[in-house]
């Protein structure tokens, strides 16, 4: 499993474990039934599982290793805006296990790769630049 | 039977096919069939745009290509390709022209109600004319109605005739029909698809529409003014929602489908342009295309592209199985994927058919180029129902265990 593979999964499993802890808060909450607090949720929800469609296809290249990791970070992002905006508080995000290349820079990469047919790094992350 | 029409009607009207069309036999087939239509469509996309040049060559060779049978079950002749496929299909040709892709998103929806609503005697007629390349179009949105899902059009059963009277808006796909179907409300309230000939006496389609987007679409008004079918040309519409079927998640997967279309085709066109555009003067680059903020932006549209794409296949799967088994927990599953895909459609056809512009710089927005047809398509299409509710409807479902209302818009 790649660095990029491992950091992804890393925050999809974050933003599924920041979503089931807001599902238990809300369930408490008469909010539950306002229509912006369940959109809200569903928002997170989407982007957790287009993270997880990605997940399913992050062996076929490089590029779609790449978008898993960037969906997958987007998710985390947003668990932990909607769980400050709806909870009032956060939940900690782990740090990251491995080193990896900055998301904004493997956007770059990807964009390189679209745009001019820039060959992308190996599973490790080596040769994304740090 | 011969059929006469009135002056009133287009030259190009027709209520049959002028020839027979292709039949297709797999899914594989349908694919490469959609991949060489839409480069033929491709080519003057943008002048049919301008111009509003309704594309009725085009849409002769879209049906006479067989695509648009390809949902005809295979024990009536037809291939039957999944739900992915079919998706898939509306996405290839929506990329070269989201207008052609829209014209049959109603066909398809007629054909799946007619599959759980029809009689074996009205699915054998209606299966084997569209084998032979008839054109379903629609008149189904009320023109002054409170909800999409109020129908005011009355339909009254006079023993063996059907009489309709209503003015319907939106009528996608009626202008260039061979049929045009009519949904209105009988005295109980329940709600029956009228399969009217093009030609028929007391129906009018009103070439009115002027979107800024989806411009070739027609989709203009329609008057019933005391049209009278027979009886056995109605299909009771009412049945496929009065128990769980995937009728919605069908209508809204193609939805889904012409927007993934429009990005792919807009993503690929901001590729095009950005390898032209000249660098900014403060980079210190010698070619545009070196340029690290445009590629971040072009990074970001790829993995939101690819992450719709996911979706729709995955979205696509779940109508297949609740085709398959349509149990109140698989349609409610259906329509919460099928959400999603709408969700992410509609945001990446909007943001990548933008950010072609500013990635093209000025020089994109020259009207000669109609580069500014992909969001003006974008923004009209993704209209049909507002996807700030698709967050809810998902939500909805995860928070608090409510399933989604069946209607088509579902």
């Amino acid at each position: 499993m790649s660095n990029l593979h491992s950091q992804g999964r890393s925050d999809l499993a974050h933003a599924r474990h920041v979503e089931a802890a807001l599902l238990d808060y809300l369930r408490a909450q008469s909010a539950r039934h306002e229509a912006l607090v369940i959109a809200a949720v569903g928002e997170l929800r989407i982007r957790i599982d287009a993270a997880d469609a990605l997940l399913a296809h992050a062996d076929e290249s490089q590029s779609a290793a790449i978008a898993f990791r960037l969906a997958a970070a987007e998710s985390a992002r947003l668990a932990g805006h909607v769980y400050f905006e709806l909870a009032g508080r956060s939940l900690p995000r782990p740090l990251p296990e491995n080193p990896e290349p900055a998301l904004l820079t493997q956007r770059r990469l990807l964009g390189d790769h679209y745009l001019n047919g820039a060959a992308l790094a190996d599973g490790q992350g080596n040769g994304l630049g740090r | 039977m011969t059929h006469s029409l009135s002056s009133d009607l287009p030259q190009q009207t027709s209520p049959a096919p002028r020839s027979p069309a292709h039949i297709i036999r797999s899914d594989a087939e349908a694919i490469e069939v959609a991949q060489r239509l839409a480069e033929d469509f491709a080519r003057e996309a943008a002048l049919r745009d301008r111009e509003r040049r309704l594309p009725w060559e085009e849409l002769e060779r879209f049906s006479a290509s067989g695509l648009w049978a390809i949902r005809v079950p295979k024990a009536y002749g037809g291939a039957e390709v999944s739900y992915a496929t079919l998706s898939e299909v509306i996405a290839i040709i929506s990329a070269a022209d989201p207008s052609l892709g829209q014209l049959p998103q109603n066909h398809f929806g007629v054909l799946s109600n007619l599959s759980l609503t029809g009689s074996e005697e009205q699915k054998r007629r209606y299966y084997a004319k569209v084998l032979q390349g008839y054109r379903f179009g629609n008149a189904f949105s009320e023109a002054r109605s409170q909800y999409v899902t109020t129908f005011q059009t009355q339909i009254r059963f006079d023993g063996d005739t059907a009489v309709l009277n209503g003015e319907k808006a939106y009528c996608t796909g009626a202008l260039f029909a061979h049929i045009v179907p009519v949904a209105g409300v009988d005295e109980v309230g329940h709600v029956h698809i009228a399969l009217v000939p093009r030609d028929a006496a007391g129906l009018t389609v009103i070439d009115s529409w002027d979107g800024f987007g989806q411009r070739i679409t027609a989709s203009g008004q329609v008057r019933i003014e005391g049209v009278r079918v027979p009886a056995s040309d109605v299909v009771p519409a009412w049945k496929a929602y009065d128990q769980p079927t995937s009728d919605g998640p069908i209508s809204q997967i193609i939805q889904a489908a012409v927007d993934t279309g429009i990005a792919r085709g807009a993503f690929a066109e901001t590729l095009r342009v950005a390898r032209q555009a000249r660098p900014w003067v403060d980079s210190g680059l010698q070619h545009g295309w070196q340029d690290p903020l445009g590629q971040a932006l072009i990074g970001e549209l790829a993995w939101r592209l690819q992450a719709a794409e996911a979706i729709l296949r995955r979205a696509a799967h779940a109508v297949d199985r609740a085709v398959a088994e349509p149990s109140e927990e698989r349609v409610a599953e259906a329509s919460v994927i099928v959400g999603q895909a709408k969700v992410l459609s509609t945001e990446i056809s909007l943001e990548a058919s933008s950010r072609l512009l500013e990635l093209g710089g000025t020089r994109s927005v020259s009207a000669s180029q109609g580069l500014d047809r992909f969001w003006r398509n974008a923004r009209t299409h993704t209209l049909h129902d507002p996807v700030r509710w698709k967050y809810h409807l998902v939500g909805n479902q995860l928070l608090n265990g409510i399933k989604p209302q069946r209607h088509s818009w579902n």
